[in-house]
């Protein structure tokens, strides 16, 4: 169960980032946003994995990166 | 704790950074975007590894030390718990637990006494999922208590004298708690599994523990 858990998130993120890659996105932000918000659908969808896997820390994490990023974003056009 | 997306997610994260490292220094940003999402995983994957564990696994081991601590009272008051005789029942599939030996075929299932002597008969349904294959006790019991259960990394089994000695080697960390408590199940597991194979009824004689090998000395009642 959770092998299939770990294979679906890495060929969902595998296939985004190609993708990303495809199209010629060069900011690495771009890539690290897609990445935590793929991994937010994904355990909230899926919330078996939620069940088996203590995730508190990976997702205080991931929320104050992407926030950043977005932060970050905002003031370069507000700049 | 899950060893293999431990080690997994370690050389995701540990190859993620190189390369992060390396895209900075040589500046190629794309690959600096795949090492950040591969970094991503990586931590996910490590973090699975770490604090992996089955929803029910922690209820049932509440559930069986509670109940543990039920039966264990029971057989306090009833004066079973020190002297003690464990005899397994094939009839039913049943351990019976005695201050003397009792007839297995005067016994049923919960507490009772057969000719003043009071038992305690609890159920060994687990032993019914097993068919014995093989005509090797040892085999038997490696292929479910190793391979099934993971109680033991090795079982080794002594016949003397009519007398059967199972060794249950290097006991899991999370089975020794079983292994120690009065209600001890490994303890009805090998004796049940044992009783199943020989065909025949058995009577515990003693057991002991070395620090984490596990002794069990039986004998077959005729």
């Amino acid at each position: 169960m959770i092998e299939r858990d770990v294979i679906l998130l890495t060929i969902l993120v595998v296939t985004a980032v190609s993708m990303l890659a495809y199209v010629g996105e060069l900011r690495p932000d771009a890539y690290l946003a897609i990445t935590i918000l793929i991994y937010f659908i994904y355990t909230s969808v899926n919330y078996g994995f939620r069940f088996r896997v203590n995730l508190k820390f990976i997702d205080a994490s991931l929320i104050i990166t992407f926030a950043l990023i977005v932060g970050y974003r905002v003031y370069e056009v507000i700049k | 704790m899950y060893f293999k997306y431990l080690v997994s997610g370690g050389l995701i994260v540990i190859i993620s950074v190189i390369t992060a490292i390396y895209s900075l220094l040589v500046g190629i940003e794309v690959v600096l975007g795949v090492s950040l999402a591969t970094l991503v995983l990586g931590i996910v994957v490590l973090t699975t590894g770490l604090t992996y564990g089955e929803p029910l696994v922690e209820l049932f081991k509440t559930f069986s030390r509670d109940l543990s601590r039920l039966v264990s009272k029971v057989l306090e008051d009833s004066g079973l718990l020190s002297s003690s005789k464990f005899r397994v029942c094939l009839n039913d599939l049943k351990l019976v637990i005695s201050a003397k030996p009792v007839n297995c075929l005067s016994t049923s299932l919960g507490f009772g006494l057969v000719d003043d002597v009071p038992y305690l008969a609890m159920p060994l349904d687990v032993v019914k999922d097993f068919e014995v294959v093989g005509n090797d006790l040892r085999d038997y019991l490696r292929e479910i208590l190793i391979g099934r259960f993971k109680v033991c990394r090795d079982v080794n089994v002594l016949v003397d004298d009519g007398n059967y000695l199972v060794e249950l080697r290097s006991v899991g960390d999370d089975v020794m708690w079983l292994v120690k408590s009065p209600i001890n199940y490994v303890r009805f597991l090998v004796l049940g599994l044992s009783a199943k194979f020989l065909s025949s009824d058995l009577e515990l004689v003693n057991e002991d523990l070395i620090g984490s090998n596990y002794l069990i000395r039986f004998k077959v009642v005729t």
